[in-house]
């Protein structure tokens, strides 16, 4: 045990001295997740305002068949009504942006109207990268306009518009807000923590194994009086320790950024707030220790395998995937905590915590995730230590 | 007192020794050491000579204990490797050029470490680092992180960091391979001193030089294989070539 004590003090100065290590565990949740977790919303929004403030350019064909509609779209904000530009050109001036839409009336649009026909009308525009805002700004005057024409309609029938509504629902829905953030939103709070915390244990577990075999320096510990095992222990303490800081560093990155968010409504802010209270930290931080010595395992299996550092990171590359995946199948609406999933690990608990943050949470399903991440974190530190123990494995070259 | 009875170590054959044609691969297996047997005493220096893929490495890891051997015996001051390993390595010395330092901790953490792991208290730590830095001139440079330091700067804290514990046993595989003159004698004038404290010394190499100038003993290896062990004064007087190399290859067969 003194051993282990000392190999792990050395090994965590070790860490803490090298910068990446800084970057990796502090800088990045400290200061990119805040500006993720504040900044995109922001700039999604500030994308759709910009959209909607935009000045669009609307080219109209046979003005003179509608000019109600047309006087409508003159009454628009940020909308400007071109003419005397040929149909035939119209594509191509959307395409090279001088214009960014067009509409195309035919003779008959009066007389279809008052037959009460449906009219036919051309609506040109480009889908893009911009969520259809230009679509939806030019439909909005057709749809006002063709309402405008029902109600008018529904009057000279002398018919009650309700008589098209057979059924009214009345929506009552019992869950509590903290119940539907926590269970449609819950998910990615342990995604996010399983993602820092294997970050934060990934270059740590690289640089201990493959790092220290690359550079020379595994032989000079393992000459010392300290047995496989307490080496191993010792490493292993470090990574599993980065792993649990990093997500830690994740947790406080993210209550910045969410204090930093003043966008959201008061009353969902103040639910957000309640969500991550302490007791709720608390559980989901004792779900992330198992998921973290298993991480510290696996990955320092996969760094003593490793030759070098570069072919470490390598074998550690599809990994990343094999983890990540299952923390985004339990953030996907539809999958529901039962007895199967809860012994999944990792999807197990994005599971868990939608459950324990809306308060929902089975206690006995709670105690198979923890048996199913502890046995699974069990069996990568006897890979671990079936690893460091063959020679094969640590002389491999 | 080191001690090798028909020590044989099996490798696994890997991509590589399947495309080498040698009489060390077998089958599935490449003889790292081939029944090797001698003895290092107290007081004298062990010369463990031959050309690189002799086995030395091998050899000199199973007596540190890194690697077990397939079959045979090893015993250091009466400790069997196997079965005493912690107590072999408490009282073993061990510098090779694969046991490199960490960068980022300093000389004076560097054997620091090395000390807490080997049990030393404070009192002896102080006394036993104080005589080492004095001896290898290294106070200078005792708080620069060893990432910093020159070459020869480096092997005097390898060797404060193998000798902190005062072994009684030490083991040098190729310990002046790649540095420069300087830094070779310093490393010569340590196994001396070793000598004279009545330490058991085994060494490796593959310059005949090193051997006339240090060892009292000496055993001669090749692809796993001993080929002479014995003093270094009878292999001397039983040369029936002139020169030491020109004895290896008569002994061996082969140029190294």
């Amino acid at each position: 045990m003194k051993n282990i004590k000392i190999i792990y003090k050395k090994e965590l100065i070790d860490m803490i001295r090298d910068r990446r290590t800084l970057i990796f565990m502090i800088l990045f949740p400290l200061l990119f997740v805040p500006l993720i977790v504040a900044g995109l919303p922001k700039l999604i929004t500030g994308i759709a305002d910009k959209n909607k403030k935009e000045t669009l350019k609307l080219a109209v064909v046979g003005e003179s068949y509608a000019p109600d509609l047309i006087e409508n779209y003159r009454n628009t904000e940020n909308l400007i009504v071109l003419r005397d530009i040929p149909a035939d050109s119209i594509s191509s001036r959307i395409s090279d942006k001088t214009i960014d839409g067009g509409l195309i009336l035919y003779n008959d649009f009066q007389y279809l109207l008052e037959h009460m026909i449906p009219v036919n009308v051309d609506l040109y525009y480009r889908s893009s990268d911009d969520m259809d805002m230009k679509k939806r700004r030019f439909e909005m005057v057709l749809n006002q306009y063709s309402d405008s024409i029902k109600v008018t309609r529904y009057n000279i029938l002398n018919l009650d518009q309700n008589i098209f509504n057979p059924i009214k629902i009345q929506y009552n829905n019992i869950a509590t807000q903290k119940e539907i953030i926590g269970k449609s939103a819950g998910g990615w709070l342990p995604y996010l923590f399983i993602l820092y915390c294997f970050m934060g244990a990934m270059y740590p577990a690289l640089d201990l194994g493959a790092g220290e075999k690359e550079r020379k320096t595994l032989e000079t510990i393992l000459v010392s009086p300290a047995s496989r095992l307490e080496i191993l222990l010792g490493k292993f303490g470090v990574i599993t320790t980065f792993g649990l800081l990093s997500a830690f560093m994740g947790l406080i990155g993210m209550f910045i950024g969410i204090n930093s968010l003043d966008m959201l409504p008061p009353e969902i802010h103040s639910v957000i707030k309640n969500m991550i209270d302490f007791k709720t930290i608390a559980i989901i931080l004792t779900l992330i220790i198992p998921v973290a010595i298993f991480f510290a395992a696996i990955l320092l299996s996969v760094s003593i395998y490793g030759r070098t550092y570069k072919e470490a990171q390598s074998l550690v590359a599809p990994l990343n995937i094999i983890i990540i995946f299952p923390a985004i199948i339990g953030t996907i609406p539809g999958v529901n905590f039962t007895p199967t999933t809860a012994a999944i690990p990792i999807v197990n608990i994005s599971l868990a915590t939608k459950e324990i943050i809306a308060g929902t949470i089975s206690i006995p399903l709670l105690f198979e995730v923890y048996l199913s991440l502890v046995i699974l974190a069990g069996l990568a530190i006897l890979l671990a230590v079936k690893l460091f123990n063959n020679e094969q494995v640590i002389f491999r070259g | 007192m080191i001690e090798l009875r028909n020590v044989v170590k099996n490798y696994k054959k890997t991509k590589q020794h399947k495309q080498e044609k040698s009489d060390q691969i077998s089958g599935k297996i490449l003889k790292g050491a081939d029944d090797v047997s001698f003895v290092c005493r107290p007081g004298k220096v062990f010369g463990l000579l031959g050309p690189n893929g002799a086995g030395k490495t091998t050899t000199l890891r199973m007596i540190s204990t890194i690697l077990k051997p397939s079959s045979g015996t090893i015993s250091v001051q009466g400790y069997d490797t196997v079965k005493e390993a912690a107590n072999v390595r408490s009282i073993l010395g061990f510098l090779s050029g694969n046991t490199k330092l960490y960068d980022r901790l300093t000389a004076e953490e560097m054997v620091k470490y090395y000390a807490d792991l080997y049990g030393l208290d404070k009192s002896t730590y102080r006394h036993r680092r104080d005589k080492l830095f004095h001896l290898l001139d290294m106070e200078e440079f005792a708080d620069r992180r060893n990432g910093k330091l020159s070459d020869g700067m480096k092997q005097k804290v390898s060797i404060a960091r193998t000798m902190i514990h005062n072994p009684q046993v030490i083991v040098f595989d190729e310990p002046t391979e790649g540095l420069d003159v300087m830094t070779s004698q310093s490393i010569i004038k340590l196994i001396r001193l070793c000598r004279d404290e009545g330490k058991t010394v085994i060494f490796s190499t593959h310059r005949m030089g090193e051997v006339g100038q240090l060892c009292d003993d000496l055993a001669i290896m090749h692809k796993g294989k001993l080929f002479y062990s014995g003093t270094y004064s009878a292999f001397i007087e039983g040369m029936k070539t002139d020169t030491l190399e020109d004895e290896f290859i008569r002994l061996t067969g082969e140029d190294i």
